[in-house]
C-alpha cells in the first residue's frame, strides 16, 4: 500500500469536516507546488511558473466542492469499518480471556443458558397459545354473537334471535350459527359416539376455509325441507376411522341412524374449537322451537365486514334488537346482545397462567444475570493491574468499556447458544406441559419469532450483567493500581455492587418461593375440597339416543328406564342411575331460580338445573340434609314436577325456614321441593358454588350420563354394561367411559402441572441467590484475607472475626428478605386468581419462605466465614 | 500540443487513472504527470477535473487513499488500486479496445 521509501503518519482518527475541507486544500497545494518546481526547472520565474501551473489546474473552487461530497461519504464508511474492526478484535480477546478461565466461563455460561434457555422455552409456550394468530384469515374480523342477560353475563343463542341478526345486519360478512351435537356412528361391530358440530352453511365462509376434498355446505344444505342428509368429516376422522380413502366422498355414513352423504373433507387444524369430527347442516324450521327466539341453545359465530368494529357491530345488533322487541317474549325485555372477538375467547382462559410461568421465568434470568455480574465484578478486581495499564497506554475511559461490554456480550452469546440447545430439547417436551395446564393448545414450536425472541434476549442479558462491570472499569486510579499490583485495593466498589446484586437476588427468590409456596396450598385446598359425593368405585358413561330412531319421549324414557333396569342386574353393581350433569364433566341448564312472586333483583339466584332418573343421587353418594331423594314414582310422564335442591340453593332462598313442600321457580316452572343434598362439585373442585336443582328425567328425556356404583373396580364392568346396551339397542354406542375418582384427579392436573413448574423454578432461583450468596462472601473473605489475619495476630478471637463477617452477609440476607417480603406482597395480588381458599397475606406462607431463605442462606454465608477463621495468620501474612 | 474535450474524455479519466496507478501507488501530481508523458503531451487533462475523478474513485471503492510524505518531504496523499479496482481496469481496457476497432472498422473502410 504504501510507496517505498514513504514514511506512513500515524492514521488520523476520524476528520471532521473542516478537516477534510483543510485535506482537500493540502492535496491541491501539494500539486501545484509540484508543477511550480518543475516549470520552474525547465526555466520559468516562479511568478509565472505559478500563474502557468494555477491556469492549468482550473477552477479550483470547483474542484474542491467536487472531491468534498465525495469525501462525506468515504470518511462514513471509514470510520463503520474502523468500528466493526475493533468490535472484532474486543470480541477476540474476549474470546481468548475467556479460555484462559475455563471454570468461571463454565460456571457463567451454564447459569446463562438455564436463564436464557428457560425463558425461550417458556415464550415458545406463550407464543403458540398467546400471539400466535388464529390460522384464519384475517383473525381480527372473527366474533362470537350472543345474547346477554339482564345481569350482563352471557347466555346461549335462540334460533329467532340469530334469524333476527342474519336477516337484519349489515356489519357481517357472514354469520353463521352452530350447535354441539352426539351422534352414533355405525360400523362395522360397536357404533362409536362421535362428538361434531351442526352449523349453518356459511360457517366455513365465516372462518375463511375450504375444505381438503370435495364441497363445503351450500345454501340447499341447511334449506327446511331441502336436502339436508350431508356430512363433512375432519381430516382426522377421515384418516382414522375410514382409511384416508378419497373414495369415501358421495358414499353414505350412518350417524344416529340417519343416512348421510359424505361431500368433503375439512383439513386438519381448521377447526380448533373442540374435539369435533363431524360436521352436518344445522336446519331452523320456521315454526319450530329451534327457530324462535326462546329456548336458548346455540353459538353464533361471525366475520364483520373489513372496515366495521366490534363496538360498531354491538351497537347495530342491540338497535335491532329493540326495534323487534315486541316479538320476543316478555322475559327477555332487558336482554341485550353481545359482541365479542373469537381469537379472545380461545386466548382469555389460558392467558393468567402463561404470564405467571412467564413472570416466574423471568425472575430466574435475573438471578442468573445477577449472579454473573457478580463474577465479573470479582474478576474485574483481578483485572484491575491489566486494565490500569491499557489507560496508561492511552486507551479512553469510552474504548474501556466498549471493551469490557463486547466481552460481556460474548459471555452473553455463548450462554444464549448454549441455551437455545437447552430450549430446542425442551420445546419437545413441552406440548406435554403446556396440555395440561391449556387443553387443545397448538404445539410450541422454536419459529422465528420465539429465536428472534432467544436473540434479543440474549443481547439484553448480556448488556445487564456488563454494564455494572463496565461501569467500574472506566475510572482505574492509575497511580495506586499500578504502584503496588493491586493488591491492597479494597475493592469498594465492586464489594458495594456485590452486596446490591445479593440483596436482588435473595429478595427476588423470597417472591417465587411464596409464589410457589401459595400455589401449594392452594392446590392443596383443592384437592381436600368436599366434592359433595362419594367419587370412589363410581363409573360414568354417556350415551347419546338418534333422534331418527326414538323420536318421541316415550320411546327414550322406555330405553332409560330398560336400561337402568339391566345394569343394575349386572354382578357387582350396587347403584345406578342417569344424569344430565355428572361431575367434572360439564352439562346442565343454567336457569334462574326463585320464590314465586319474588322476582326482584336481589331475589334471582343464576344457578344449574340437573335432569336426573331416581337412582342418580344414591348412585353418587350424595349426602341428603333434609327430605326426600327421587324415586320411580316421580319419574313417571306427566308426573308431579317435584324437585331436590341443593345445600346453596336452600340458603340463598329460604334463609332459616326448611324449603321442605315449598315451591321454587326453576326454568320458568313451578316445582316442589322434596328433599334438600349436600352441594356436589360441578365441572370442578374449585368453582364457585352454585345452586343447583335436580329434576326428573321424565320431564326431559334426551341424552344422558350414567353413573354406577359399584363394590368392584368401575372399569371392570365396562364389557358388562356394553353387553346391556347392544342387547337394548345396537344402533346406540357407550361413550367416555370413566371413574369419577379419575376424572377428579384428572381435574388437579392443570394446578399440579403449574405447581410443579413454578416450584422448580424456585428451587433453581434459591439454588442461584445462594451460589451467589455464597460466592460474595468468599470474594469479600478473600480480599480481606491481610486484614483478617492482622487482626488475629493482634490477638482478636477467631470467633470475633468469625462472627464479624457472618454479621456483614446476614445483613445483606435480611435485607433483601424484607425487600422479597414486600415484593412478595405484590406479587400476590396479581395471583389472586389463581389462589384457592387462601389469601394472597397468608402469614403461614410468608414466615414459612422466610424461614427456608433465612436458613439456607445463612448456611451459605457461615461457610466462607468459617474458612476465613482457620486462616494461619503467620503464613498468609508471609506470602501476603 | 492540442487538449481533447472533455465531453470525450469523460469515459475514459477513470480508464487513464487506473492504469497511470497499475503499476503502484502514487499521489495525484504522478497521475497527471504520467499521462501527459505517456501521451507525449497529446492528452492533459484539466487538473481539477483530475482530483475530482480521484476522490470519486475512490467513492465507488476502485481505489483507496492514504496521507504520507513525499520524496521531498511533503505531506501528499497517496492513492492505490484496490482489489476491486483491479478488476475494474481490465474490463474498462477491454471495453474501450473494443469501442476503438469497431470506429477504426468504421472509419478504415472507405
Amino acid at each position: 500500500m504504501r510507496p517505498r521509501g514513504v514514511r506512513r503518519l500515524f492514521a488520523f482518527r476520524s476528520r471532521t469536516r473542516d478537516e477534510l475541507r483543510t485535506d482537500i486544500r493540502d492535496e491541491f497545494q501539494f500539486h501545484l507546488d509540484m508543477r511550480v518546481d518543475e516549470l520552474m526547472r525547465s526555466g520559468l520565474s516562479e511568478a509565472d511558473a505559478r500563474a502557468q501551473a494555477a491556469r492549468e489546474f482550473g477552477d479550483q473552487q470547483a474542484g474542491a466542492v467536487g472531491c468534498a461530497q465525495h469525501d462525506a461519504r468515504i470518511e462514513q464508511r471509514r470510520r463503520l469499518s474502523e468500528l466493526a474492526g475493533a468490535i472484532k478484535q474486543d470480541a477476540a480477546i474476549g474470546l481468548r480471556l475467556l479460555g484462559r478461565s475455563p471454570g468461571f466461563a463454565a460456571v457463567a455460561i451454564l447459569m446463562l443458558a438455564l436463564g436464557i434457555g428457560a425463558n425461550t422455552t417458556i415464550f415458545s409456550a406463550l407464543d403458540a397459545v398467546l400471539l400466535r394468530p388464529l390460522p384464519y384469515p384475517e383473525p381480527a374480523r372473527l366474533v362470537e354473537v350472543f345474547e346477554r342477560l339482564e345481569n350482563g353475563s352471557r347466555n346461549s343463542v335462540s334460533g329467532g334471535a340469530y334469524l333476527d341478526w342474519k336477516k337484519h345486519s349489515t356489519q357481517f360478512e357472514a354469520i353463521a350459527i352452530l350447535d354441539r351435537v352426539t351422534y352414533n356412528l355405525r360400523g362395522n361391530g360397536m357404533p362409536e359416539q362421535l362428538r361434531g358440530i351442526a352449523a349453518s352453511h356459511d360457517l366455513l365462509q365465516v372462518l375463511g376455509v375450504g375444505p381438503l376434498l370435495g364441497r363445503g355446505f351450500i345454501e340447499e344444505d341447511d334449506r327446511p325441507g331441502g336436502r339436508n342428509d350431508v356430512v363433512i368429516l375432519t381430516e382426522e376422522l377421515w384418516r382414522s376411522r375410514f382409511g384416508g380413502d378419497a373414495a369415501i366422498l358421495n358414499t353414505s355414513i350412518i350417524l344416529d341412524e340417519v343416512s348421510r352423504t359424505v361431500v368433503g373433507i375439512l383439513p386438519r387444524g381448521a377447526w380448533l374449537f373442540g374435539e369435533d369430527q363431524f360436521f352436518v347442516p344445522l336446519v331452523l324450521t320456521p315454526g319450530t322451537p329451534r327457530a324462535a327466539r326462546s329456548p336458548h341453545w346455540a353459538m353464533v359465530f361471525g366475520r364483520l365486514e373489513p372496515d366495521t368494529t366490534i363496538e360498531g357491530a354491538d351497537a347495530e345488533l342491540n338497535s335491532i334488537k329493540r326495534q323487534l322487541l315486541s316479538e320476543y317474549p316478555r322475559f327477555k325485555e332487558k336482554w341485550s346482545v353481545g359482541v365479542r372477538s373469537l381469537p379472545e375467547l380461545v386466548v382469555g382462559t389460558s392467558r393468567p397462567s402463561l404470564l405467571m410461568l412467564f413472570g416466574a421465568v423471568s425472575l430466574v434470568l435475573l438471578i442468573a444475570c445477577a449472579n454473573v455480574a457478580s463474577l465479573l465484578l470479582a474478576r474485574s478486581h483481578q483485572r484491575q493491574r491489566e486494565i490500569a495499564l491499557r489507560a496508561a497506554l492511552g486507551a479512553t475511559a469510552g474504548r474501556i468499556v466498549r471493551q469490557v461490554l463486547t466481552e460481556s456480550i460474548v459471555l452473553a452469546v455463548l450462554g444464549g447458544a448454549a441455551g437455545l440447545a437447552l430450549a430446542f430439547g425442551s420445546v419437545r417436551l413441552l406440548p406435554y406441559v403446556t396440555e395440561l395446564i391449556v387443553p387443545g393448545a397448538p404445539a410450541p414450536e422454536l419459529d422465528g419469532r420465539v429465536l428472534g425472541f432467544s436473540l434479543a434476549l440474549t443481547l439484553l442479558t448480556g448488556l445487564a450483567f456488563g454494564i455494572l462491570p463496565a461501569l467500574h472499569a472506566r475510572r482505574p486510579d492509575l497511580n495506586d493500581t499500578l504502584k503496588d499490583g493491586g493488591k491492597s485495593a479494597t475493592a469498594g466498589g465492586q464489594q458495594r455492587a456485590q452486596g446490591t446484586l445479593v440483596i436482588v437476588e435473595v429478595a427476588l427468590t423470597v417472591v417465587l418461593l411464596s409464589a410457589a409456596g401459595l400455589l401449594m396450598r392452594s392446590l392443596a385446598n383443592t384437592a381436600t375440597s368436599d366434592p359433595g359425593f362419594e367419587p370412589s368405585r363410581v363409573l360414568a358413561f354417556d350415551v347419546s339416543l338418534p333422534s331418527a330412531t326414538y323420536q318421541t319421549d316415550e320411546t327414550r324414557m322406555a330405553f332409560w328406564t330398560a336400561l337402568r333396569a339391566r345394569v343394575a342386574a349386572v354382578p357387582g353393581v350396587d347403584h345406578t342411575g342417569e344424569g344430565m350433569a355428572v361431575p367434572f364433566s360439564g352439562g346442565g341448564f343454567g336457569e334462574y331460580f326463585f320464590l314465586p312472586g319474588r322476582t326482584g333483583e336481589n331475589d334471582v339466584m343464576l344457578g344449574r338445573l340437573n335432569y336426573v332418573s331416581p337412582g342418580y343421587l344414591e348412585a353418587l353418594g350424595t349426602r341428603l340434609i333434609a327430605g326426600r331423594l327421587l324415586t320411580e314414582a316421580d319419574n313417571v310422564a306427566k308426573g308431579p314436577r317435584v324437585a331436590v335442591i341443593n345445600q346453596t340453593a336452600a340458603r340463598g332462598l329460604f334463609d332459616a325456614s326448611s324449603p321442605i313442600a315449598q315451591t321454587v321457580v326453576v326454568a320458568g316452572q313451578r316445582w316442589q321441593i322434596v328433599g334438600v343434598v349436600a352441594d356436589v362439585t360441578d365441572r370442578q373442585l374449585d368453582a364457585a358454588r352454585r345452586a343447583f336443582a335436580y329434576v326428573p328425567q321424565s320431564f326431559n328425556p334426551g341424552n344422558y350420563s350414567m353413573v354406577v356404583r359399584t363394590r368392584l373396580d368401575p372399569s371392570s364392568l365396562v364389557t358388562s354394561i356394553l353387553r346391556e346396551i347392544a342387547r337394548l339397542d345396537p344402533g346406540v354406542a357407550l361413550a367416555n367411559p370413566r371413574a369419577l375418582d379419575d376424572a377428579m384427579a384428572r381435574s388437579l392436573t392443570p394446578r399440579r402441572t403449574m405447581l410443579t413448574l413454578v416450584g422448580a423454578f424456585a428451587s433453581c432461583a434459591l439454588t442461584l441467590a445462594c451460589i451467589g450468596l455464597y460466592g460474595v462472601m468468599a470474594f469479600s473473605v478473600n480480599i480481606r484475607r491481610r486484614e483478617i489475619c492482622i487482626r488475629v495476630a493482634l490477638g482478636a478471637e477467631r470467633a470475633a472475626v468469625v462472627g464479624h463477617i457472618l454479621t456483614h452477609g446476614v445483613r445483606l440476607m435480611a435485607a433483601g428478605l424484607v425487600l422479597g417480603t414486600a415484593g412478595a406482597l405484590v406479587v400476590a395480588r396479581l395471583l389472586s386468581s389463581e389462589l384457592y381458599q387462601v389469601s394472597s397475606y397468608d402469614p403461614l406462607v410468608i414466615s414459612g419462605t422466610v424461614a427456608v431463605v433465612g436458613t439456607i442462606a445463612t448456611v451459605a454465608c457461615w461457610m466462607p466465614a468459617w474458612r476465613a477463621a482457620g486462616f494461619d495468620p503467620i503464613s498468609s501474612l508471609r506470602n501476603n | 500540443m492540442s487538449h481533447t474535450t472533455l465531453s470525450l474524455l469523460q469515459g475514459t479519466v477513470d480508464l487513464l487513472i487506473l492504469k497511470a496507478l497499475q503499476n503502484g501507488p502514487g499521489h495525484g501530481y504522478s497521475v497527471s504527470r504520467f499521462v501527459r508523458e505517456r501521451t507525449d503531451g497529446v492528452l492533459q487533462m484539466e487538473d481539477a477535473a483530475l482530483y475530482q475523478a480521484l476522490h470519486r474513485l475512490e467513492d465507488k471503492g476502485w481505489i483507496s487513499s492514504e496521507w504520507g510524505l513525499s520524496e521531498n518531504n511533503r505531506r501528499a496523499k497517496y492513492y492505490s488500486l484496490t482489489a476491486a479496482g483491479k478488476r475494474q481496469l481490465r474490463e474498462e481496457v477491454s471495453a474501450f479496445t473494443r469501442y476503438a476497432a469497431a470506429i477504426f472498422k468504421v472509419i478504415e473502410t472507405t
